[in-house]
């Protein structure tokens, strides 16, 4: 057994023994956009929990005219832009511009993080395919996800198809 | 600096010259490392250049305290120095220590699309074309002192913040990594990393680092040929799939005999993101697309495909890979930061089937459309075969091919 591998088993025990946070979004009621800015917002070093109760707590409004969907941005302790498009109160999409990519399993919920890993895990197990550090995308049937970039400019987007309002492109999502 | 550069080409010279006769070994110039495109144990995935570097304990030049590390990736795209921390020899391991910022451990988690690397900034000497165990170091060799890099998967740190884990997995193996490092010559001086850390025994907290302490290009750091790299690599022999490829990775541009601009070379600025404001591409006479992103155009030897949005006339497989009925050419313009276009450019794409890819790790004609939806370009290793590409640092000084001009950088020589 290799040093590596050693450690990559306790990273994944020590994950499980921290207690998680509410995980919901994609997929999730529209509250679960306010989880997702309580919790990524949560890590910012410089803010004292007194100062983060008094800072906004509801994500900025920020559709579109004339959309027929809304969208809710915040950004991240990391200055990260996160934007979560509800319809029907259900998060059917999210996207992501900023220095860092944010906490995927936040804002993804565990099932389709779940999903997500999966993939890029099959994706980089098969070498006949390419491994390209600067462009992603994950399309399956529940999931897709796109993700570019590179320190410290990255962007991203991730929608369930099955949500996505009749007459809305996916290009709008980002 | 000018005259002893002089002088010591002039003593290069001499000595090549009265050793001519007996001669049976001609060392590379000091400024040349040899780039090999191969499939081996540390390297699984085609198109991947990669060089061999040779790091010691700051201030010492022996086998003990020096490793000479191969199969280290060279990026265009990025900058710093990172080596997967369980290709050192335990010595070396031990002795690479974290540095320390206000008295605590220096730790780095840097973000990649699909997975994350995490590990301490360690120093180094770094040495670049010259092993300095093999004998005393030829004049103009090129070494960086106590140069600061990132050493992935090292036990000097508590384990990952969870910030650089919920990305992707954690990359720390040679297998995960997909080779022992990378060697970013990027025109950035600094890697622009925004999660650096310092960390007590047990745990990381987020830190703001003065840039003396940060992970730079460690070219920036050489004595002499520090302005810029240049990539040479030789064109396949025959047709688009190779076994192996090879070439040479060159320090400096003009600061030596065998580094100067040539008179061909277009010179394209690149703008704060590195890259270009926008490239076009045609295929044939179909309409043509330009695409900008306003996060990376760039031409990149840390991506192995030539990765671009679908384009008319070049139909792609269920996994997003180009594969044309027969080898398609597709014309490129760019314009560059300084909205200057450049025209002429063109590469040609392939299919290739699972078994080639299997068997030959130089595929120059290989692509896919994984920037689709955002309009990202990113031209990548495959375009290197068979040029001379030219990446000029941020603010690098750089005699013109006519030597009547100097330029700027950071400006890429395509």
């Amino acid at each position: 057994m290799s040093f590596g591998t050693f450690r990559r088993q306790g990273i994944y025990l020590a994950l499980l023994l921290i207690p998680l946070p509410a995980l919901a979004s994609l997929g999730g009621n529209a509250a679960s956009v306010n989880q997702d800015l309580t919790a990524l917002r949560g890590d910012a070093p410089t803010v004292t929990a007194a100062a983060a109760r008094t800072l906004a707590v509801q994500a900025a409004d920020v559709t579109p005219v004339a959309s027929p969907y809304q969208v809710k941005a915040f950004s991240t302790s990391f200055g990260t832009v996160v934007r979560e498009y509800v319809y029907q109160g259900s998060v059917f999409a999210v996207a992501w511009n900023g220095p860092v990519i944010p906490d995927l399993a936040q804002l993804f919920g565990h099932a389709n993080y779940a999903i997500y890993g999966n993939a890029v895990s099959a994706q980089h197990k098969a070498h006949s395919t390419h491994s390209n550090r600067r462009a992603l995308t994950v399309s399956e049937p529940t999931l897709v996800v796109h993700s570019y970039g590179r320190v410290p400019h990255f962007t991203g987007s991730a929608y369930i198809p099955g949500l996505i309002p009749a007459g809305v492109s996916t290009t709008d999502i980002q | 600096m000018r005259t002893a550069l002089f002088t010591a080409s002039l003593l290069l010279t001499i000595v090549a010259s009265t050793s001519a006769g007996a001669a049976t070994k001609v060392a590379s110039p000091a400024n040349v490392l040899p780039l090999t495109v191969h499939y081996d144990t540390a390297v699984a995935d085609p198109n991947i250049p990669t060089v061999s570097i040779t790091l010691c304990v700051p201030g010492y030049t022996d086998t003990a305290h020096c490793q000479t590390i191969p199969d280290i990736l060279v990026d265009t795209g990025a900058s710093g120095l990172r080596v997967v921390s369980s290709v050192l020899n335990s010595t070396l391991q031990k002795a690479f220590v974290p540095e320390t910022y206000s008295g605590k451990n220096v730790a780095e988690c840097l973000q990649y699309v699909q997975s994350a690397v995490w590990g301490s900034v360690s120093q180094a000497d770094v040495w670049l074309g010259t092993d300095p165990t093999s004998g005393t170091p030829p004049a103009g060799a090129q070494y960086g002192k106590s140069v600061p890099f990132h050493l992935i998967g090292s036990s000097g740190v508590p384990t990952a913040p969870s910030q650089c884990s919920s990305t992707g997995p954690i990359q720390d193996t040679v297998a995960d990594f997909g080779s022992n490092g990378t060697i970013g010559v990027s025109p950035a001086a600094l890697d622009g990393e925004p999660l650096y850390y310092t960390c007590s025994a047990t745990a990381c907290t987020k830190a703001s680092l003065p840039s003396a302490s940060q992970v730079p290009n460690p070219v920036g750091r050489l004595p002499t040929d520090n302005n810029g790299v240049i990539l040479q690599v030789n064109a396949l022999s025959s047709g688009n799939a190779q076994t192996s490829g090879s070439g040479s990775l060159i320090l400096g541009i003009g600061t030596e005999s065998n580094n100067k601009l040539a008179t061909s070379t277009k010179i394209d600025y690149v703008n704060a993101d590195y890259g270009m404001n926008s490239i076009k591409l045609q295929v044939g006479s179909n309409k043509a697309k330009s695409f900008a992103s306003s996060y990376y155009d760039a031409f990149d030897s840390g991506t192995n495909f030539l990765t671009f949005p679908s384009l008319t006339g070049l139909s792609t497989d269920s996994s997003g890979n180009f594969n044309p009925k027969s080898a398609t050419s597709v014309a490129m313009s760019v314009t560059d930061a300084k909205s200057t276009t450049s025209t002429g450019y063109a590469f040609t794409v392939a299919t290739y089937s699972n078994a080639t890819v299997n068997k030959d790790a130089a595929l120059s004609q290989i692509g896919d459309n994984d920037g689709g939806g955002n309009d990202i370009v990113l031209i990548g290793f495959p375009y290197f075969y068979g040029k001379t590409l030219y990446f000029a640092m941020d603010g690098a000084k750089v005699s013109s091919a006519s030597g009547t001009s100097t330029l700027t950088g950071p400006f890429n020589g395509l």
